[in-house]
C-alpha cells in the first residue's frame, strides 16, 4: 500500500482520517487508490458524491441522463440554482472538483441499460445505487452480481429509507434474495408521485456513503447480511437479518437470470432517472 | 394466537381499520402460516418481503403466538 508518499497538503487535508486508528495513513492511501461508481446524481448521489470526493476516493464515475430541474433543488444539494438546465453529471463533476481537485471524475450523461451497464461499472471497486426507478435498480443489482462488484443500495420514499450492501461471492445474499422481482405497477409510487422529505434522502445518502467507505477501507461490520429501514416520522432505525434464498432467480441453485434484464420503465414507475 | 404485524411504507394501507402507526395485533387460528396472515390482511404480492422477529422468512413458515411479523416493499426513490 505504501507505494506513494503523501504531500504535506494531503496530510493536512486528510488529517482527521489519518488520526483514526481504523483508517490511518494506510487506509487513506487505500481510499486514494480506490474507485466508486455512483448511479444517479440526484438526492442520494448529491451527498454521496460530495463526501466520497471529500474523503479522497481517487476515482469517481457518475451516470445520470437528466438535467437539473428546479424541483430537484429541495434535496439534490450538489446542484444549485445556476445549474438549472445543465447536465447533472457535469454539475456534479464541477462540485466534486471544487471540493477535491485531485479526484479523477468520469461522467456518463446517460441512463444505464442492458447494453452499457456492465461496460460502465467495470473496473470500479464499488457501486452506489442512487437511481429512482425499479428497472435501473434491478439492472444495477444484476450487473454488480455479474461483475462481482460490491453494491451499496439506498432508496427512499416520503419519510422512509432503506439500505443494504451486497458483496460478491457465494454465501452473500444478493439484492434479489430480498426483492426477487420489481413490484407490480401501482404498489410503490416514485418520489415524483408520492413526495419525499429532502433531508431523509440526505440521511440515506450519507449512510450509503459511510457503508461504501467501510467496504473500501475493509473496516467494521458491513451490512451484507442485514437490511436497514429508517423511519423519520417515528425517529427509528430497524435492522433485519437477510438470508441467501436458494430459490433466488439470480444467485439461487437454479438461477433463471443469466444475463441483464431490461424492464420497461413505464411498467413500474413514471419517474425519471433520479427523483 | 396473536401476532404483531408491522406494515412498512405503502403497505400500511393493508393495516386493519383503527390501527395506529404501522402496527397492529392480529388474531389467527393455530398453525396459521405467513401466507394465511397475508391473506387475512388482503396482501397479495410475491414481491413483498417478510420477516419474523427481524429475520427474513419464507412464506410457508408457520407462525407462533407472539411473533413479530414485518412486511415491506422495495423502494426505488433516489
Amino acid at each position: 500500500m505504501s507505494d506513494f508518499q503523501f504531500t504535506e497538503e494531503q496530510i493536512e487535508r486528510y488529517s482527521r482520517h489519518i488520526l483514526l486508528r481504523e483508517v490511518g495513513g494506510e487506509g487513506q492511501k487505500r481510499l486514494m487508490k480506490s474507485s466508486a461508481f455512483m448511479v444517479g446524481a440526484g438526492g442520494l448521489g448529491a451527498p454521496a458524491l460530495l463526501y466520497l470526493a471529500a474523503a479522497g476516493v481517487g476515482k469517481i464515475g457518475i451516470a445520470d441522463g437528466d438535467v437539473v430541474e428546479i424541483s430537484n433543488l429541495q434535496r439534490q444539494v450538489i446542484h444549485g440554482t445556476p445549474d438549472i438546465g445543465r447536465s447533472k453529471v457535469l454539475s456534479a463533476e464541477e462540485a466534486i472538483l471544487r471540493i477535491n481537485p485531485e479526484c479523477e471524475v468520469h461522467v456518463f450523461p446517460e441512463r444505464l441499460n442492458v447494453r452499457n451497464a456492465r461496460r460502465m461499472v467495470q473496473g470500479y471497486d464499488i457501486v452506489l445505487d442512487g437511481s429512482d426507478n425499479f428497472p435501473t435498480r434491478f439492472l444495477v443489482a444484476d450487473c454488480c452480481r455479474f461483475e462481482a462488484i460490491p453494491l451499496v443500495s439506498a432508496a427512499v420514499l416520503r419519510f422512509e429509507g432503506q439500505l443494504l450492501t451486497v458483496l460478491p461471492g457465494e454465501g452473500n445474499p444478493c439484492y434479489r434474495c430480498l426483492f426477487p422481482e420489481p413490484p407490480p405497477p401501482g404498489l410503490v409510487p416514485s418520489c415524483q408521485e408520492a413526495g419525499v422529505l429532502g433531508a431523509v434522502v440526505g440521511v440515506m445518502g450519507m449512510l450509503q456513503t459511510v457503508e461504501s467507505l467501510k467496504v473500501l477501507l475493509g473496516i467494521g461490520d458491513i451490512m451484507s447480511h442485514h437490511f436497514l429501514l429508517y423511519d423519520a416520522l417515528e425517529a427509528s432505525f430497524r435492522t433485519v437479518k437477510r438470508i441467501s434464498d436458494r430459490a433466488c432467480p439470480l444467485c439461487g441453485e437454479n438461477p433463471s437470470i443469466t444475463e441483464l434484464v431490461e424492464y420497461d420503465v413505464t411498467c413500474t414507475t413514471t419517474s425519471s432517472e433520479t427523483s | 394466537m396473536k401476532v404483531e404485524v408491522w406494515l412498512f411504507s405503502t403497505l400500511s394501507q393493508y393495516l386493519p381499520p383503527d390501527s395506529k402507526g404501522k402496527k397492529a395485533v392480529v388474531e389467527l387460528p393455530e398453525n396459521a402460516t405467513l401466507t394465511d396472515l397475508a391473506d387475512h390482511l388482503g396482501l397479495h404480492s410475491e414481491t413483498v418481503t417478510v420477516t419474523i422477529n427481524d429475520e427474513q422468512a419464507h412464506w410457508g413458515l408457520k407462525l407462533e403466538d407472539g411473533h413479530q411479523v414485518s412486511f415491506f416493499p422495495p423502494l426505488a426513490g433516489g
